[in-house]
């Protein structure tokens, strides 16, 4: 096969897979997540050290997950749920702290971070890319030379 | 008389430590060579480590509880696997493998040098350093040795939880020869700023000192999620617990040095970054100990609250003012000018992954950290869990994927999209013909879908990479196939680590979206369906073991009429803990893993309630970390064979 074909191969493939995978995500309904499952991942064990209410085998756990799922079925919306544990048990009973009041450092650091490491990349860049000066040019065909005797 | 043994081997060896430590600065001082004069305190502190360490098993094998940490600790009728996992099972033994293993690379160190070396000696001095903090320890706040006045009959046992499975016999040695083998690049870094050399020798030879204990910590986390798999029975592998993100933390750092020397090697850049990486590393491993061994985050490793937490912190603040003061003194020694030409090359993908990794570690660690911070300086409590870990990390890790897979492609210097182009056409037909043909399969959500093609794409980028190289050269296939890897070990190897990594981002993107749970309760005789299975329990049972009772469930697991197992779940009673431990009983399969983890027995109802779970690929999990931890030794055994490449680079090309 010739470059060129090898080329337009290569896209044809490429396109036809994302029509397909656009194509069929597309008419696929998105099935609702499981607000049950989810809470219960996001809300603490009060009585284990880390374990969401989802992974604790304590028998707490799972009545709580029972509560949960009945004020679903009742209707109320997850802030409610989020917000009826944190007045029963704590702040600590979030396993995924906000990003507001005091555990915004949370999501601040590692963003002033990220930022920080792209700007100390950026300035490690040669402004403007350069082509082998002749004295480089020499120096490789030397070592080239050396290399092959 | 044991007891006084093992602490004349912890003062033998703590002795030798501080003489390692004066002959290591005075060898640097004079002219570098090192035989006669080191010589005497490596042995000794390789003996007296070695006494410390067979005298507290004899004491365990020996019953004898006249020791406090065999007391409390051990009992009559902990089974042998365990009386010897025994030694390191709590603070004061692990103390002792901390130093043991020390005490090991100490001497492998030594016996590579050759001839005159003063960074070498230096290294030593500071090996000798971390050697007199660990001894030290263990002769004053973690004593294993400390003896009891009355001598109980019986030991406690122990810990119940780490008792229950053999991979605690061989996880732990494994995790510790990478987390204390990292002592040894921290102190060819130190020496390097002292001596102001990081000359490629050094960062050559630091990184195949990384490339180990990368290799082992690499293995010890992931026999650490797998014994969490296999023994805790919630039926996951990993929780971003404080105790586990401790091993995680320098295994990113350490991924990133590994990394960035190979710029380093090949361009001339980024000289005092490792350095910096290297001291970061060390300096998380302090922090890691500290974290699980001064019971400052309570949870199933940290099993002790003692004046060790304050020494630990101390030593940590030693090393992170000392190392990166050292570093800020000295820096620019080491330091190397050149700079990128383009950010389309190999080193800008290389900086691509240093920063992504660094920003890994930075999450992980502030995400571990901010809760103890927030409660030591406020008194307010709040948690970081697994979903803020995952929304945090998953970005990270897709990114770091995709780099992994164009890295390699990428050329050095300046990538012409040309040259890339050709490279990538391939990987990136595979990658997303492969997202397609799961997406027609049903494979939803697009996290994962995302996750399956990035792995294709690394996959097939270095099967078509070795492809190339094979036919280019003389001689069959097949056999140029098994030459591959010998021919350069240094890039092959980092390869095989790319499939592995690829294999566990597959494993866990699977077991993480698919993993399904689900409570069942049945009386004996009663079938149920699962997942496409039918669980029947057959009887409940209950054995009496010398060191627990067991009470368990027979279940039997069959698809369609064919029977495919029975699983025994149970929950282990042991004298010296009120709560049940339960065991769960898991079946390997190709396609899927089904687990059952007990709930309760029911007592007169003749009632079994378990929680099942099914999920899929999880081999593919161990596999792929066996993977890794087969390309880092492969990378670290065999000599890249001579080729014409140092001239070049010897011509600043």
């Amino acid at each position: 096969m010739s470059e060129r074909a090898r080329n337009w191969t290569a896209l044809g493939v490429i396109a036809a897979s994302i029509a397909v995978i656009v194509a069929i995500l597309a008419a696929a309904d998105p099935s609702p997540a499981d607000r049950v499952e989810v809470l219960a991942s996001r809300l603490k064990c009060p009585v284990c050290q880390s374990e969401s209410i989802n992974d604790s085998p304590a028998q707490l756990s799972r009545d709580l997950k029972q509560m949960i799922a009945d004020r679903v079925a009742q209707g109320w919306t997850d802030d409610q749920i989020v917000d009826l544990f944190v007045a029963t048990y704590g702040e600590e009973v979030i396993l995924d702290p906000p990003g507001t009041g005091r555990t915004a450092l949370l999501w601040v650091l590692p963003t002033l971070m990220g930022v920080a490491g792209l700007a100390v990349i950026a300035t490690r860049v040669r402004r403007g890319s350069r082509d082998l000066t002749d004295e480089e040019r020499r120096r490789v065909a030397d070592a080239v030379r050396e290399a092959q005797e | 008389m044991i007891a006084l043994v093992g602490s004349a081997g912890v003062l033998l060896a703590l002795v030798s430590a501080v003489a390692l430590v004066v002959q290591g600065i005075r060898c640097y001082l004079s002219d570098g060579t090192p035989a006669a004069s080191l010589r005497l305190p490596v042995i000794g502190l390789l003996v007296g480590a070695i006494v410390a360490m067979g005298a507290l098993e004899i004491a365990l094998l020996r019953n004898d509880f006249s020791l406090e940490y065999v007391a409390r600790n051990h009992a009559r009728a902990t089974p042998l696997l365990f009386t010897i996992a025994g030694a390191w099972a709590a603070l004061e033994g692990s103390i002792v493998l901390w130093g043991l293993i020390l005490a090991g690379y100490t001497t492998w160190v030594f016996r590579r040098l050759r001839g005159r070396d003063r960074v070498g000696a230096a290294a030593l001095a500071v090996m000798g350093t971390v050697g007199v903090f660990f001894f030290g320890l263990m002769a004053s706040a973690a004593n294993p040795f400390r003896t009891l006045a009355e001598v109980p009959a019986d030991g406690l046992g122990a810990n119940p939880l780490l008792q229950n499975h053999i991979l605690m016999a061989i996880h732990p040695p494994v995790l510790y020869l990478g987390y204390v083998g990292m002592t040894v690049p921290f102190a060819f870094a130190i020496a390097a700023l002292v001596s102001g050399d990081g000359t490629t020798a050094w960062l050559e030879r630091t990184r195949r000192w990384t490339l180990i204990a990368w290799s082992f910590l690499s293995l010890g986390i992931v026999l650490g999620g797998w014994w969490s798999y296999e023994v805790l029975g919630w039926g996951g592998f990993w929780a971003w617990d404080p105790v586990e993100n401790a091993s995680f933390l320098p295994w990113l750092t350490a991924t990133a040095f590994i990394h960035s020397a190979v710029v380093q090697r090949r361009r001339g850049m980024l000289q005092a970054w490792n350095v910096a990486l290297i001291i970061g590393t060390f300096s998380l491993t302090i922090l890691g100990t500290f974290l699980t061994r001064s019971g400052v985050v309570a949870s199933v490793h940290s099993f002790t609250q003692s004046a060790v937490g304050p020494a630990l912190l101390g030593f940590l603040l030693v090393v992170v003012v000392g190392g990166f003061g050292l570093f800020a003194a000295r820096g620019h020694l080491v330091a190397s000018s050149p700079r990128l030409d383009s950010l389309a090359s190999r080193e800008g993908v290389f900086l691509l992954n240093n920063l992504l990794l660094t920003l890994f570690a930075f999450v992980v660690l502030v995400g571990t950290i901010y809760p103890m911070v927030l409660e030591a300086f406020t008194g307010d409590r709040v948690s970081v869990g697994a979903p803020w870990f995952d929304r945090s990390a998953i970005p990270i890790a897709l990114v770091l994927l995709l780099a992994m897979g164009i890295g390699p492609m990428t050329p050095y210097r300046v990538a012409r999209p040309a040259v890339l182009w050709r490279r990538v056409r391939l990987p990136l037909q595979v990658a997303a013909a492969t997202a397609a043909v799961v997406v027609v399969a049903g494979l939803r959500p697009i996290t994962v879908v995302t996750t399956v093609a990035l792995a294709a794409f690394v996959v097939s980028g270095i099967l078509r990479h070795a492809h190339e190289v094979i036919r280019s050269r003389p001689g069959g296939y097949l056999g140029g196939l098994a030459r591959l890897p010998g021919s350069d070990p240094g890039y092959w190897g980092g390869m095989i680590a790319h499939v592995g990594v690829a294999l566990v981002a597959v494993a866990i993107a699977f077991s993480g979206s698919f993993g399904v749970r689900q409570e069942i309760t049945l009386v004996v005789g009663e079938s149920a369906p699962f997942e496409g299975y039918t669980l029947t329990y057959r009887s409940p049972f209950l054995r009496q073991e010398p060191n627990r009772t067991v009470i368990g469930a027979s279940i039997e697991l069959r698809r369609g009429d064919r029977l495919l197992g029975t699983l025994e779940p149970r929950l282990n009673q042991y004298p010296n803990q009120v709560q049940a431990i339960p065991t769960p009983s898991v079946r390997t399969g190709f396609g899927e893993d089904v687990y059952l983890s007990l709930v309760r027995i029911g007592q007169g109802d003749a009632t079994v309630t378990v929680d099942a779970f099914r999920f899929p690929l999880m081999w593919l999990l161990w596999l792929g970390g066996l993977t890794v931890f087969a390309g880092g030794i492969r990378s670290y055994v065999g000599r890249r064979k001579s080729s014409n490449l140092p001239a070049f680079e010897a011509a600043g090309v």
